[in-house]
């Protein structure tokens, strides 16, 4: 269950997408996050739909995977889909009890959940096809202007990178801890709020105590490996732009470019 | 002088207690003398808390001495511009296969120590293609570590410490996590790189069917060395190592057990064939 | 991406029974005695506790979780109380019993486990590695389980600290007549104490018999990259080079007297 978040988890296979520069994709899926509010009209979500779709298919991901991903967050999606099919004001299409869902309600929930779900896919394809120290790569040098201004660049790199793969250790580790716990009769599941967050003390102290040890043991390998921080150091990948790259920026222009043109001004 | 000389070497921990005020003192190494020679097999036994990972880690600097000294390569390393020069030279492999793994791809990770010595980018290439060559994970370059199993994930770390091209690879209890085939997996790895690379090992373990191939054993029991000698001089001392916590492989044991009976046979035999060679002499000469 | 991570397991453990359960990493092992307190459902197929099924709808999962107690690998990862006695009480109090039959109980166990009364009101984090484990015992032996199910007690311990905790769990048994399973990958470590072995391979039951039965399939054992002990390895080259020896041995002293024997006759 635990497993089943996608966010951070990359899947290893050879594709165009995966050779791209983490640059270019974080570039791309920033602008194609701004591209989802920018439409309201139909012909502008199905142009982000055909450009997610194909870019999904070029990363050679199976689809599967995003929709594994979509199940972490069904419960927001319910959630926001629910407070602007009922309490959006306009024509009532359907009324039953208290509740009616209005002609504009329908419109705005229907548009809510296909950004929500491009939103959380289009995010996952990046994280996907880029493994997490080369995003983090791609931010660092993003963001490497920033350095002038004293803002630790690397080291915010490092850490993202560093948490990113202890995540799906810690989950692990949240497992067994919670096992361990039921089979001693502990009960998580039961119980009013103060009594529930009270059960959560016998796997909290636990995982920070593991979560702790294994920071310094990895403190402590770094070091015998001679880190010593960003200055002196080479990059085993480093980020060249290729041909492929300038393409790629050519393409999301092209992209924006219809969003706009299709998705806000022309209807 | 040899690839790792360490001199009257002692190690204090100072206890604390919650305001900070000195609540005692733990003497974790006392007085350790060691000369290691470059291409040598080194194994260092102990049972837990004896001393033997605080000694391990004065070896790749990353404690320093409370008293004595420790040479790298004869360079001392509680000199601060021998630090990435030392770390350099002794690399260091760790219990936890889990923690000691930065990259998220096989590959990146072992690449990860040649970067932080500011290697160009075309050698690194080259060295962690090499190193995984040569503990058998090259295969596996593309992989997450999250998918590996213990023993590779150990074979890794090793590659990572063998891209940075030291004399000598410090193994801290690398296997006390490993079922048997990891075991192994790791123990013929390090042993390759000892052959073929010639590369000084020190393997730290508490294992001691591990230890057979050493050239030379240290034994430590609350920070000194006990025993030290060739694997067949440690093993013929049962009594002491059972004294000292540690238990030898079952082949020594009935030996022992048979020689105590009354049977001629040698002490420190390590192999099942030198047990039924024995054996053998005896039941012709009746 | 699923696979069975079990198949066709049928196994019958009468109480009383000290039972060893080996297999490698990934033969599942720990998935099956996770089956046995009712941590994992079967996909299909049934688990019976005391003839009851356990995924009945009115089956008490709480009562049967403290009836098969269930040590997981390095237990000492689950202490998170201020001091070695709170941290034995946890189990006792999650089963709703009074604060007197919760003490008493988490008092028998730290005896049962031989822990010395000078450790009980430390932090169990300042304790060494041997005797956080066996407070996390502890913690299990506290609810009074009537099987008792421990997944690698051994691991990362010293050849002593081994020993002394399988010394310690199989007098608790001689003393309670608990039912005991012993999860290891190590046949050398348990063939001393059990009276039967489950030989795990790939989801299935490989082997189940008596430790000499199981041994004598030593090679087959080699295959699935486990290792009968070396005692084994011993009498059976002994056997080839002639000499007469008993090859069904488990144990070292087994060994000599039979090494003894060969020789004289």
């Amino acid at each position: 269950m635990l497993r089943d978040i996608t966010l951070g988890q990359y899947y290893q296979t050879d594709s165009v997408i995966h050779r791209l520069d983490p640059r270019v994709k974080l570039a791309t899926t920033i602008c194609y996050i701004i591209s989802l509010f920018i439409v309201d009209n139909l012909i502008g979500y199905v142009i982000a739909g055909l450009f997610l779709a194909l870019v999904i298919k070029l990363s050679k991901v199976p689809p599967k995977f995003m929709i594994r991903g979509m199940k972490s967050i069904l419960f927001l999606l319910i959630i926001a889909v629910g407070f602007n099919l009922f309490l959006t004001p306009g024509e009532t299409l359907v009324a039953f009890w208290k509740l009616r869902i209005t002609k504009e309600g329908g419109r705005l929930a229907a548009f809510m959940a296909i950004r929500l779900v491009f939103l959380i896919m289009g995010s996952s394809v990046m994280t996907l096809t880029t493994t997490p120290n080369n995003l983090t790569d791609g931010m660092e040098k993003l963001l490497g202007p920033l350095k002038r201004i004293r803002v630790p660049v690397h080291e915010i790199s490092m850490m993202m990178s560093i948490a990113l793969r202890f995540i799906p250790i810690l989950l692990e580790e949240t497992d067994k801890i919670m096992k361990a716990q039921i089979a001693r009769g502990a009960d998580f599941e039961n119980g009013n709020l103060i009594k529930k967050a009270k059960s959560l003390v016998p796997l909290l102290v636990p995982l920070f105590i593991s979560a702790f040890r294994r920071a310094n043991d990895l403190a402590m390998a770094m070091e015998a490996r001679c880190y010593r921080g960003g200055e002196h150091r080479t990059k085993m990948k480093p980020l060249v732009y290729h041909k492929r790259d300038g393409i790629a920026y050519g393409v999301v222009v092209c992209y924006l470019a219809l969003c706009i043109i299709f998705g806000k001004i022309l209807l | 002088m040899g690839i790792i000389e360490t001199k009257d070497l002692v190690f204090e921990y100072i206890r604390r207690d919650e305001e900070g005020n000195v609540e005692g003192i733990t003497r974790a190494v006392d007085n350790v003398n060691l000369d290691i020679k470059q291409g040598d097999f080194v194994a260092i036994l102990g049972h837990n808390g004896s001393g033997k990972s605080t000694l391990a880690k004065h070896i790749n600097a990353i404690l320093y001495p409370t008293e004595g000294t420790v040479w790298v390569d004869g360079k001392d390393t509680s000199r601060e511009e021998n630090l990435w020069d030392v770390r350099q030279e002794a690399g260091m492999v760790f219990q936890n296969p889990d923690n000691q793994i930065i990259g998220q791809v096989v590959e990146e990770d072992v690449g990860f120590g040649p970067e932080n010595l500011g290697i160009p980018t075309k050698e690194i290439w080259e060295r962690v293609e090499e190193s995984l060559k040569a503990v058998g994970m090259y295969e596996f370059r593309k992989h997450s570590p999250n998918k590996l199993s213990g023993g590779q994930k150990q074979r890794v770390s090793i590659a990572g410490v063998i891209a940075m091209h030291p004399k000598c690879i410090v193994l801290d209890e690398p296997t006390a996590m490993l079922d048997p085939n990891g075991r192994k997996e790791v123990i013929r790895a390090a042993r390759a790189l000892n052959d073929v690379e010639e590369i000084t090992i020190i393997l730290i373990t508490h294992y001691m069917e591990e230890i057979i191939h050493a050239n030379k054993v240290f034994v430590m029991d609350k920070g000194k060395i006990a025993m030290e000698g060739t694997p067949r001089e440690i093993f013929s001392q049962v009594e002491k190592l059972k004294a000292l916590r540690l238990d030898v492989p079952q082949v020594t044991l009935l030996a022992h057990e048979l020689k105590k009976s009354g049977l001629a046979i040698p002490e420190g035999i390590l192999t099942c064939e030198e047990l039924v060679a024995a054996l053998g002499r005896l039941n012709r000469r009746k | 991406m699923e696979y069975a991570a079990l198949k066709d397991i049928n196994l019958v453990i009468p109480e009383g029974q000290f039972i060893g359960l080996i297999g490698h990493t990934g033969s599942g092992k720990s998935t099956l005695v996770q089956h046995l307190n009712g941590l994992l459902a079967p996909t299909s197929g049934n688990v019976y506790y005391n003839g009851a099924d356990i995924h009945d709808k009115d089956y008490n999962k709480k009562e049967l979780r403290s009836k098969v107690g269930l040590v997981f690998q390095y237990p000492e990862h689950q202490l998170f109380e201020i001091d070695v006695f709170s941290d034995v009480c946890f189990g006792p109090k999650n089963l709703g019993l009074d604060k007197k039959e919760t003490e008493l109980r988490a008092y028998a166990a730290l005896k049962q486990v031989g822990l010395e009364d000078a450790y009980f009101y430390q932090s169990p984090f300042d304790l060494s590695g041997g005797q956080k484990r066996r407070v996390a015992i502890a913690g299990v032996l506290a609810m009074k389980p009537e099987v008792l199910i421990l997944d690698e007690p051994t691991a990362g311990l010293d050849p002593k600290g081994r020993d002394e905790i399988l010394d310690q769990i199989a007098r608790l048994r001689e003393e309670t007549g608990m039912t005991v399973v012993l999860v290891s990958h190590s046949m050398e470590d348990v063939a001393k104490y059990v009276d039967r072995i489950i030989v795990m391979n790939r989801g299935q039951v490989m082997f189940d018999n008596a430790p000499r039965e199981v041994f004598r399939h030593y090679k087959e054992l080699e295959e699935v990259g486990l290792a009968a002990p070396q005692v084994t390895y011993i009498m059976q080259a002994l056997k080839k080079s002639g000499l007469n020896v008993d090859t069904d041995i488990t144990t070292i002293q087994e060994a000599k007297t039979s090494i003894l024997n060969a020789l004289k006759g």
